[in-house]
């Protein structure tokens, strides 16, 4: 037997799982990009206040105290 | 850095697509997000407590003693993680992307290769760090038990090491996963341990009086590298950032979780390390256990730093070859020829641990040399140009047409502000030469090259590349119908 079909089976077989990958995406993309971001939660300004106090002034000051 | 916590056998009995979003670069939907609130921090958690925060804490302790090494790793760090995760982790939890994929939209199509490179380095990096580490545990342990060995033993250590790694990434994630819940605790638990045995045995003066090990001649040159060790070791969670923020169902997840367990209880594991690194007086995590612990305990601790230094590697290596499929050359590649692939640029660190183990601390910093511009110029695209609107069907089409290919691919004023960016760390510390510019003390190297970055790249793509900009308008309501053209996935 020729190893011909075979590989035009695995060809066409490779080539289907990529199509059914690339609908997949497709639709992840559809679904993601129909989502209202307050489907994924707030990041209100309270929330950067206190990322930002938290992480970087109060950090900072005290970097700056303890630099002798 | 940063992977730790993963769990790649998790979903494995789901479909193929879903093992695919999970480990592949598919977009997550809400309902296979696994972290919510309580597990995103356990995994953080884990994620944190980890083998690098004592070689982080040792690099530390060669400059400054232990109040002001306290202050650089905590202080430091959270400045880290701050600069790392918001872009990064806001925009990957938007969209259920991964880091990668997240650099698309600023760096280009092609461009995006840049930042995979940086990544990749510092996977493998921290690869060899914990594979010597691996390497000096086998080294003390025989010592310990009365059969000293030399530097080979080292050597050996770090092949045996990489074998067991190559074993498990293509044999036996699952017993990452399984290996992972057995370590992750048995970590905290060695370091509330150590801290005890500091505490106890030694005593707060005695840690305070101790002297650092190697520290240079000027004691604010000294202070102003280890707040920069300390930013580098928050940049360096780069790589694992991206992934956690993807799987959050909640922008609060993808943001709180790191800054406090990775940012803050992260740096109270590094300052562990310090404090055993000034007390015993080196900066070799592997024979800190048995002065601390006692022999017995001594040598307990140090198979299981051993054994947590081979699943750290292993899932280190596992994410490189995840990050490597976004190369069109190894998409179709199989796996364990990947991960073979992978291991190869690990094996300098067989022959000369002890000279690359020496380097470590400059590798520390070279992750803010890396990182800290990227994560400027993301701070700047996503938030400012982009108003947090990322158009997600363009991040995955490589057709010319589509809207994040700029210049055959690459978006040149990003790659630009990069290198500004790290000429101007390099210009203010040198991580091989250990010099540094008199304007670092107002600045660290990382934060004033993550900034400049950021404004050299909005200023110039407001400026210059209007296209850009009008597109990033226009897709704030979304990419429409259009079908992809030429995936590149």
């Amino acid at each position: 037997m020729s190893h011909a079909p075979r590989a035009d089976l695995e060809a066409t077989s490779e080539q289907a799982a990529r199509e059914r990958l690339i609908e997949d995406l497709e639709r992840r993309i559809d679904a993601l990009e129909a989502l209202d971001d307050s489907d994924l939660g707030g990041f209100t300004a309270l929330d950067w206040f206190f990322c930002v106090a938290g992480s970087v002034v109060i950090p900072a000051i005290a970097l700056w105290w303890f630099a002798g | 850095m940063g992977a730790e916590g993963f769990d790649p056998g998790a979903n494995s009995s789901n479909s193929p697509g879903q093992e695919d979003s999970a480990f592949g670069r598919l977009p997550l939907l809400i309902e296979e997000r696994e972290y919510g609130t309580a597990s995103a921090h356990t995994t953080c958690f884990a994620y944190a407590i980890a083998t690098w925060c004592f070689l982080t804490g040792g690099f530390v302790a060669e400059l400054v003693d232990a109040v002001q090494g306290t202050v650089c790793l905590i202080a430091g760090n959270m400045i880290g993680i701050f600069i790392t995760t918001m872009a990064l982790g806001l925009g990957c939890q938007r969209y259920g992307i991964e880091q990668m994929d997240c650099c698309t939209p600023a760096f280009g199509q092609r461009g995006v290769k840049i930042p995979l490179l940086f990544y990749l380095i510092n996977m493998l990096g921290w690869s060899g760090l914990l594979l010597v580490m691996f390497g000096n545990g086998i080294h003390n342990i025989l010592g310990t038990l009365g059969y000293p060995t030399g530097e080979w033993a080292v050597g050996l250590g770090v092949a045996v090491g990489l074998a067991l790694t190559l074993l498990i990434v293509t044999h036996g994630v699952r017993w990452l996963s399984v290996s992972n819940s057995i370590i992750t605790p048995g970590l905290g638990i060695l370091i509330v341990f150590m801290f005890y045995t500091l505490v106890h045995d030694y005593g707060w003066e005695r840690i305070s009086a101790a002297a650092p090990l190697a520290p240079g001649p000027k004691p604010l040159t000294n202070y102003v590298i280890a707040i920069e060790l300390g930013v580098a070791s928050g940049i360096s969670w780069w790589g694992g950032v991206g992934f956690l923020a993807r799987n959050t169902r909640s922008a609060r997840n993808a943001v709180y979780p790191e800054i406090i367990q990775l940012g803050f209880f992260g740096s109270v594991a590094c300052c562990i390390g310090l404090f055993s690194a000034l007390v015993v007086q080196t900066n070799d995590p592997t024979q800190w256990m048995v002065p601390l612990g006692g022999v017995f305990m001594g040598i307990l601790a140090l198979v299981f730093v051993a054994l947590a230094n081979v699943t750290s590697t292993a899932v280190s290596v596992f994410a490189s070859g995840l990050a490597m499929r976004h190369v069109k050359l190894f998409r179709a590649t199989p796996w364990w020829q990947l991960m073979l692939l992978m291991i190869i640029p690990c094996i300098p660190f067989v022959f000369w641990p002890a000279q690359l183990f020496r380097m470590g601390d400059m590798f520390l910093a070279y992750n803010g040399t890396m990182y800290a511009p990227i994560s400027g110029i993301l701070f700047a695209d996503y938030f400012f140009l982009r108003k947090q609107k990322i158009n997600l069907r363009a991040l995955f089409e490589a057709d010319p047409s589509g809207e994040y290919y700029y210049h055959r691919g690459f978006n040149w004023l990003a790659l630009g502000s990069l290198l500004l960016g790290q000429f101007l760390y390099i210009f203010l510390y040198n991580p091989y030469s250990g010099k540094i510019h008199p304007l670092a003390q107002y600045a660290p190297a990382s934060v004033a090259s993550c900034v400049i970055a950021s404004v050299a790249y909005g200023v110039s793509m407001r400026l210059l590349n209007r296209r850009a900009t009008a597109a990033a308008q226009a897709s704030a309501g979304g990419s429409g119908r259009r079908r992809l053209i030429s995936p590149n996935i």
